[in-house]
């Protein structure tokens, strides 16, 4: 059962979206928990990680954009802020995954952007071969639906999960590296976090 | 789209500044403060386009500047209203960006007298009657000072206010409605826009003949966008047959709600998933310029909210939005320097936006501890 942890209430509904698919069951158990910004999910999110494992839910995924920072950086302070706040300490009992996309999640949709044809049958966008080189890629999206002037736009809010459920796994895997944790932690039930692990 | 709004004595607003806005702005502050009327007066404003004359009931000068970005180009104006006994007059200016801090006149008007730049003609309006409407009825077809004055009369034409409520339902709300109703409404609504429309009405017009619109509007509320509603029907229904002049037309539109096997009138909805339709129906079916927008919270449930402000982002290549707000949700879906703040003091209300160093310790506070509601909270005066 997993307990998940994202910045937005969009980010954790592709990430339910995904493990459901990574799994093949639709049926497996997710509580998730979508903040307002990486703030808040910094400051409350170690609570909340404890009473996901009070509730049974003991594979557990924080999911923090990097944006603009190294990626190291963004694991120490999840580490810290996070993961050490709420006394958790990634044994056997729980298993913590830290997922830093490169730059935002919407890289990961980018990855397969020819995905939005399902969700917008006249939208056919060219592929794109290193989505995680874009910078903000929640924009980019966005930009190229209202560029193209399809109807209806896209945003990020409502339509990243819509899209989610149709990308080609095996190509988010080959173009984004920060994608591969969660799939080592679905298929394999191996997190990326210990308490001796130095480096992201 | 407005770059700046000033507004002096005018309602509740003795000098309230709204500037450097984008494509969208929204008003914060307690319930009192003043953010209605801030947008009642950006919707007044749209009387400068009118041919009736400007009346205010204040009795110091009302005064309006208005900074305009419109295809490219920046335009300025102003309108001052002198209030007097018998009527109100007018002073006016309407100036064109040239170059960086460069602006060149393009008619300035006092009282009853209009003088266009280049030009020694003088044009005689009545003393309370704006300025571009006068124009445009009087300028030769030739004249150079048309083509902005219809850009900025078409753009204030399509600017709307939305309020909360919702006018009393209309009657085909519940039940068949014939072709001749549909007609008569369609006439109306061509000849005047009326925000209280029937959505309903919008809807059967965008099915017969905006289809790709109406689709738009089906995938927005359906499975793969918000799904509120799953399904919406319109029935079209001709008894008795074979009669030519479409009396024996019947129309009836149902809606099915997501997760539900039922079909629904469009009364029986409940009254967040109708203000959502209300609200998605303005934006694609309306086209408004600018859309003052009240409360696009209301009566949505909080699961729902952190979608509606990226959604109106997303046709912000077709609008400007601009909102008055009291929810969180909403407040954290938003840029820190899309905010502003509004206070009622002694009935003035008074409103600022947030400074460079509001905007940066905001972005950090965002980033470190916390939401921008809570920051927000936090700079708000008592």
């Amino acid at each position: 059962m997993y307990g998940v942890l994202g910045e937005d209430k969009s980010d954790v509904a592709i990430l339910k979206v995904l493990i459901r698919r990574l799994a093949d069951d639709k049926s497996i158990s997710i509580k998730a928990k979508g903040y307002s910004g990486c703030g808040e999910m910094l400051k409350e999110g170690g609570k909340q990680l404890k009473l996901f494992v009070k509730l049974g839910y003991n594979r557990l995924i924080v999911c923090y954009d990097a944006d603009n920072e190294k990626p190291n950086n963004c694991y120490q302070e999840i580490v810290k802020r996070i993961i050490k706040k709420s006394g958790l300490t990634g044994s056997k009992k729980e298993i913590i995954c830290i997922l830093i996309p490169i730059q935002e999640i919407e890289a990961w949709i980018l990855a397969d952007i020819e995905a939005v044809t399902h969700i917008f049958k006249n939208w056919h966008p060219k592929p794109i071969f290193n989505p995680e080189s874009i910078d903000n890629p929640k924009e980019y999206l966005e930009k190229l639906s209202r560029d193209a002037k399809k109807r209806p736009r896209y945003n990020h809010a409502t339509h990243n999960e819509k899209v989610a459920q149709y990308l080609d796994l095996e190509k988010v895997i080959q173009k984004c590296h920060s994608f591969n944790p969660l799939v080592e932690l679905v298929k394999s039930d191996v997190g990326n976090y210990s308490p001796n692990k130095k480096r992201f | 789209m407005f770059k700046q709004i000033h507004i002096k004595n005018f309602l509740s607003c003795q000098d309230v500044v709204i500037d450097n806005m984008g494509s969208m702005t929204v008003l914060i502050g307690r319930n009192g403060s003043g953010k209605t009327n801030i947008l009642k007066t950006i919707w007044w404003i749209t009387n400068i386009i009118s041919p009736q004359p400007i009346k205010t009931s204040r009795e110091e000068n009302t005064e309006i500047d208005l900074l305009l970005e419109l295809d490219n180009t920046q335009y300025y104006y102003k309108l001052k209203i002198l209030p007097n006994s018998t009527q109100d007059f007018l002073n006016e200016k309407l100036a064109v960006q040239i170059a960086s801090d460069k602006w060149k006149t393009l008619f300035h008007r006092q009282q009853d007298t209009i003088k266009i730049k280049n030009n020694t003609d003088e044009i005689k309006v009545g003393s309370a009657m704006p300025s571009l409407s006068a124009l445009i009825a009087l300028l030769p077809q030739e004249s150079t000072l048309r083509k902005p004055i219809s850009s900025i009369v078409n753009f204030l034409q399509t600017v709307r206010y939305y309020p909360i409520d919702e006018t009393q339902l209309p009657r085909e709300a519940t039940t068949l409605f014939t072709h001749s109703n549909y007609v008569n409404w369609l006439n109306k609504s061509q000849n005047q826009f009326d925000v209280n429309s029937s959505v309903i009405m919008r809807l059967l017009h965008l099915s017969l003949e905006r289809q790709e619109e109406f689709e738009e509007i089906k995938t927005l509320v359906g499975q793969e966008g918000l799904d509120i509603i799953k399904d919406i029907k319109v029935d079209t229904i001709t008894h008795p047959p074979e009669m030519s002049d479409k009396s024996n037309v019947f129309y009836h539109i149902l809606f099915q709600p997501s997760h539900s096997s039922e079909r629904l009138h469009y009364h029986n909805l409940s009254f967040g998933t109708r203000r959502l339709l209300r609200i998605i129906v303005s934006v694609i079916y309306d086209k408004s310029a600018v859309l003052l927008l009240e409360q696009p919270e209301d009566g949505i449930h909080i699961g729902l909210l952190h979608k509606i402000i990226p959604l109106l982002k997303s046709y912000s290549d077709q609008g400007q939005f601009i909102l008055a707000s009291h929810s969180p949700e909403v407040l954290n879906r938003l840029e820190p320097q899309e905010i502003r703040l509004v206070t009622m003091e002694n009935s003035i209300t008074s409103l600022r936006s947030l400074d460079k160093v509001d905007i940066a310790t905001a972005h950090q506070f965002i980033r470190e501890q916390g939401t921008l509601s809570d920051f927000i909270e936090t700079i708000q005066e008592d």
